[in-house]
C-alpha cells in the first residue's frame, strides 16, 4: 500500500503536464501584458517532454514483453494502453496549442488561464486513461470537464461563446449526475469500486465479483452500468446524448473546438474501453447489443446531419459525431479482443491528426471573429492558395476514408475487428455510412478545385508560422499513418493486449 | 415502528417536500431556502446512518458554501422578487413524464436489486475516513486539489469583469 | 439494522427523479443548477447507505460522498461564473430563450 518514489516515477508525464500548468499560471503573474504570447510556447514544453517520455516508454516495450504497473494500490494502471492514449491526448494538445498561438492573441483571450486550463484538461485525460477504479475515474473526468467548460466559454465578450459554454456546463453537470448514480449502484451491488485486476492477484474487484457471486442478472448492477454508459456517452458525443455538440462546437473558440473534438472524445473512449473490457467484460452479452444500437444511431444521424450543413465548422462538428459511431463499432466488437482495442487506439490517433488538421485549415482561411467558414468561402481556394487547398484536400479524403490515407486504414481495421466478431450487419452500416460521408467531404474538395471566383473577391488567408507548422505536422501524420501503419498498429495492438486481464 | 424508523420517515418527508418546492416555486430565493432545508434533512439522514463526519461536512459544504454561492448568484442576476416570468419551461409536462418514467426504473431497481448486507459492526467513521484519505485514497485526495485549482482559476476568470 | 436498506434507496430514487425533473423543466440556469445539486445529494444518500450496510468496515461510499461534495462545490463555482458571463452578455439567464445559435 505504500507509495514509493518509483511508483511516482511511472506518473512522470502526468506530473510534468501538471507542473507545466502551474508554471504557466505563475509566469502569467509576472509577465507584462504585451509579453504573454510566450505562454503558449511555455505550454508546449511540458507537452513535448511528456510526449517524448511516453514514446520512449512505448518504444522500449514494443519489442520485448510489455510492462504493466499498478500505481497507488490498484487505483491506476500504467500500461501500454494508457501510454498509447497519452500519445493521442498529447498530440491533440500540441496541435491545439499551435492552433491557439495566433488566435489567443488576435481575439485578446486571457493567455495564462487559457494554456493552464488546456494543460489541466490534458492532465485529466491522462488520468482517465489510467484509472482502474471508479472514484479516481470520476474525479479525473471532472478535472477534464471543468477545464473544458471554462475553455469553451473563455471568449467572454462573445455572447455565442458564453451561451455555448453555459449549455455545455448544464448538460454536462446533468450527465455527470447520472454517471455518479451509476457508480453508486455498481458499488452497492458489488461492495467495491475497483474495476478489475489485470494481473489476476485480487478477486475482490467488480469483474471478479460478477463471476464469483454470479451477478449477471442483478438489477442494481445492470442499472448502474447503464447509467455509467450514459455519462460517458455524453462526453463522447454519442447519439442520443449529442444534443450539445453542434451548439458547443460552433460557439466555442475554434482551437478549443479542435482540441475538444479530438481529445475529449479520445479520453471518453479510453475510459469506455477500460470500463467495458476490463470491469464489465463478463457482461459483454448484455452491453454489446446496446452498443450495436448506439453505433448505428450515431453513424446514421451524424452523417445525415452533416450532409445538410453549408457551414464547414458545423459540418465538421456533425461529422465528428459520425466518427464517434465508427469507434463504437470497434467497442461493440469486443470478442475480437486486442484487435478491437487496437483499432480504437489507432483510429483515435488518426482522427486526431485529420480532424485537428481540418480545423487548422478553418483557422487559416477564417478571419477575425470566426468569419469565413461557409462552404462558399472555399470557392477557388486551389488557384489562390494551392498549399492550403492541398492540405485541406488531404484531410477531407482521409476523413472520407480513401485508400492510402490514415482514415482508410483506420476504418479498415475497425471493419476487420467487426468481421472477426461476427458483426457483419454493423460492418455493412459502417461501409454505407462512409460512402454517404464522401458526399459532404468531397463537396469541400470540389468547391476548392472546381470552382472559380473573380479576382476582386479573393480574400487573404492567415500565414502565421504556428498554423503552418500545425497543418504540416497533421498532414505528415495522416500520410505516415496511412502509408507506413505497421509500427503504429503493432504498438496499438500490444497496448490493446495489455488492457485485457491475464488469461482472457 | 421504532424511533429510528419514525425519524427516517419524518426526515424523508422533509427532504422530498422541500425538494419539490425547490423545483417548482416561482421565487428563486425561496427555492434556495428550501434547498437549505432539503440539505439539512439529508444531514439528518447521515446521522441516522452513523456517518457523523459527513453530516457535519454536509452542513458546512452544502449549506454553508454551496447555497450561499447560489444565493449570491441569484442576487447578482435578477430581481429578488422573481419577476413575472413563468418558472417552468413550456415542455414541463414532457419533463415530468421523462422524470416519472426514470423514477419507475429506479424504484424497480431499488426493490428488486440484490446486495450483500454485511453483519459486521460499523467502524468509527471519522477515524476510518481520516486514515483512508491519507493511505488507500491518497491519490483521489490529491486529484481533488487539482479539481479545486482548475475550478478556482476558471471561476475567477469568468466572474472577473472584463473591462478592468 | 432497524431501517431496511431499500428505504434509503427508494428515498434517493425519488429525490434523484425530482432533481431530474427540475433540471429538465426549469427555465432559469441557477434553478437548474439547484436541481443538479438535488441529484448529487440523492447519489450521496445512496453511497452513505451502501457504505453503512454493505461495507461497514471500509466505508468506501463515505469517502466517495466526500469527493462528490467537493466536486459539487467546484461545479457550483464554475457554473455560477458561467451564469454571470451569460448574464453580462444577454441580461438574462433563462435557458430556453438562449437561442443565438439555433438561427
Amino acid at each position: 500500500m505504500t507509495t514509493t518514489w518509483r511508483e511516482l516515477g511511472y506518473l512522470t508525464p502526468e506530473l510534468v503536464v501538471l507542473l507545466g500548468a502551474a508554471a504557466v499560471l505563475l509566469l502569467d503573474l509576472f509577465l507584462p501584458r504585451g509579453r504573454r504570447r510566450v505562454l503558449g510556447g511555455v505550454a508546449l514544453v511540458p507537452l513535448g517532454v511528456a510526449l517524448g517520455w511516453v514514446l520512449r516508454a512505448l518504444w522500449a516495450q514494443s519489442g520485448g514483453p510489455s510492462q504493466l504497473h499498478k500505481v497507488f494500490g490498484a487505483l491506476l494502471l500504467r500500461d501500454p494502453y494508457s501510454l498509447g492514449f497519452d500519445v493521442v491526448f498529447l498530440v491533440a494538445a500540441i496541435l491545439g496549442v499551435l492552433l491557439s498561438l495566433r488566435y489567443v492573441e488576435r481575439e485578446a483571450l486571457p493567455a495564462g488561464e487559457y494554456y493552464a486550463l488546456t494543460l489541466f484538461a490534458v492532465f485529466g485525460m491522462m488520468m482517465m486513461a489510467m484509472s482502474a477504479e471508479l472514484i479516481t475515474l470520476f474525479i479525473s473526468y471532472e478535472i477534464l470537464s471543468l477545464a473544458v467548460y471554462v475553455l469553451a466559454g473563455i471568449a467572454r465578450g462573445r455572447a455565442v461563446s458564453a451561451e455555448a459554454s453555459l449549455k455545455y456546463f448544464l448538460l454536462g453537470a446533468f450527465a455527470s449526475g447520472f454517471l455518479v448514480y451509476g457508480i453508486a449502484l455498481v458499488y452497492g451491488a458489488t461492495g467495491t469500486t475497483v474495476l478489475y485486476d489485470p494481473l489476476g492477484q485480487s478477486a475482490s474487484t467488480i469483474s471478479g465479483l460478477i463471476l464469483e457471486r454470479g451477478l449477471f442478472g442483478n438489477a442494481l448492477l445492470l442499472a448502474g452500468l447503464a447509467l455509467l454508459v450514459v455519462g460517458i456517452a455524453f462526453k463522447a458525443a454519442i447519439v442520443p446524448f449529442h444534443a450539445w455538440v453542434p451548439d458547443v462546437y460552433e460557439g466555442a473558440p475554434l482551437p478549443v473546438t479542435a482540441f475538444m473534438s479530438a481529445g475529449v472524445k479520445a479520453a471518453a473512449f479510453a475510459a469506455f474501453a477500460r470500463l467495458l473490457f476490463g470491469g464489465f467484460r463478463n457482461l459483454g452479452e448484455v452491453w454489446q447489443p446496446v452498443l450495436w444500437v448506439l453505433a448505428v444511431l450515431t453513424m446514421v444521424l451524424g452523417n445525415a446531419a452533416a450532409i445538410r450543413q453549408q457551414n464547414v465548422k458545423r459540418m465538421l462538428a456533425y461529422s465528428s459525431i459520425a466518427h464517434a459511431g465508427y469507434l463504437l463499432v470497434a467497442l461493440a466488437a469486443y470478442t475480437a479482443r486486442d484487435v478491437a482495442i487496437g483499432s480504437v487506439l489507432y483510429y483515435a490517433l488518426t482522427y486526431t491528426a485529420m480532424g485537428v488538421g481540418a480545423f487548422a485549415i478553418l483557422l487559416v482561411v477564417g478571419q477575425e471573429g470566426e468569419a469565413n467558414q461557409e462552404l462558399s468561402d472555399y470557392r477557388g481556394l486551389a488557384s489562390r492558395h494551392p498549399w492550403a487547398a492541398a492540405a485541406m484536400g488531404l484531410f477531407m479524403i482521409s476523413l472520407a476514408g480513401f485508400p492510402l490515407t490514415a482514415g482508410f486504414l483506420g476504418k479498415f481495421y475497425i471493419l476487420n475487428a467487426a468481421l472477426r466478431a461476427d458483426l457483419d450487419g454493423l460492418a455493412v452500416v459502417l461501409g454505407l455510412a462512409s460512402v454517404v460521408s464522401w458526399y459532404y467531404y468531397l463537396r469541400v474538395v470540389w468547391f476548392m478545385y472546381m470552382t472559380e471566383v473573380p479576382k476582386a473577391a479573393v480574400r487573404p488567408i492567415s500565414r502565421a508560422t504556428s498554423l503552418g507548422v500545425a497543418v504540416a505536422v497533421a498532414a505528415l501524420l495522416v500520410i505516415a499513418l496511412g502509408v507506413f501503419p505497421s509500427t503504429a498498429l503493432a504498438v496499438a495492438q500490444m497496448a490493446g493486449h495489455t488492457l485485457l486481464p491475464l488469461g482472457y | 415502528m421504532s424511533a429510528h424508523q419514525l425519524a427516517f420517515l419524518v426526515l424523508g418527508v422533509l427532504i422530498l417536500v422541500s425538494a419539490l418546492m425547490v423545483v417548482t416555486v416561482r421565487n428563486l430565493v425561496h427555492a434556495a431556502l428550501f434547498l437549505i432545508l432539503c440539505f439539512a434533512g439529508v444531514a439528518g439522514l447521515y446521522v441516522l446512518l452513523q456517518a457523523e463526519f459527513l453530516a457535519v461536512a454536509q452542513v458546512l459544504i452544502y449549506i454553508g458554501a454551496i447555497t450561499v454561492l447560489i444565493l449570491f448568484g441569484i442576487m447578482l442576476t435578477r430581481k429578488i422578487t422573481g419577476g413575472a416570468q413563468p418558472p417552468l419551461a413550456s415542455h414541463w409536462k414532457a419533463a415530468g413524464a421523462g422524470a416519472g418514467a426514470f423514477l419507475l426504473l429506479l424504484l424497480y431497481v431499488a426493490m428488486t436489486g440484490q446486495w450483500q448486507v454485511s453483519d459486521q459492526p460499523p467502524m468509527d467513521s471519522t477515524t476510518t475516513l481520516g486514515l483512508a484519505l491519507v493511505t488507500r485514497y491518497v491519490l483521489p485526495f490529491e486529484l481533488a486539489s487539482v479539481v479545486l485549482l482548475a475550478a478556482l482559476v476558471g471561476a475567477v476568470l469568468l466572474a472577473r469583469d472584463e473591462t478592468r | 439494522m432497524e431501517i431496511p436498506l431499500s428505504w434509503y434507496l427508494i428515498l434517493a430514487a425519488i429525490l434523484f427523479a425530482v432533481g431530474v425533473y427540475g433540471a429538465l423543466a426549469r427555465r432559469n440556469a441557477i434553478a437548474i443548477l439547484m436541481s443538479i445539486e438535488l441529484m448529487l445529494n440523492a447519489v450521496n444518500i445512496n453511497l452513505v447507505a451502501f457504505a453503512r450496510y454493505v461495507t461497514p468496515r471500509e466505508l468506501t461510499g463515505q469517502i466517495f460522498a466526500i469527493f462528490i461534495m467537493m466536486l459539487a462545490a467546484a461545479e457550483a463555482a464554475v457554473g455560477l461564473g458561467l451564469v454571470l458571463t451569460v448574464y453580462r452578455n444577454l441580461r438574462h439567464i433563462q435557458v430556453d430563450e438562449i437561442n443565438l445559435l439555433r438561427s
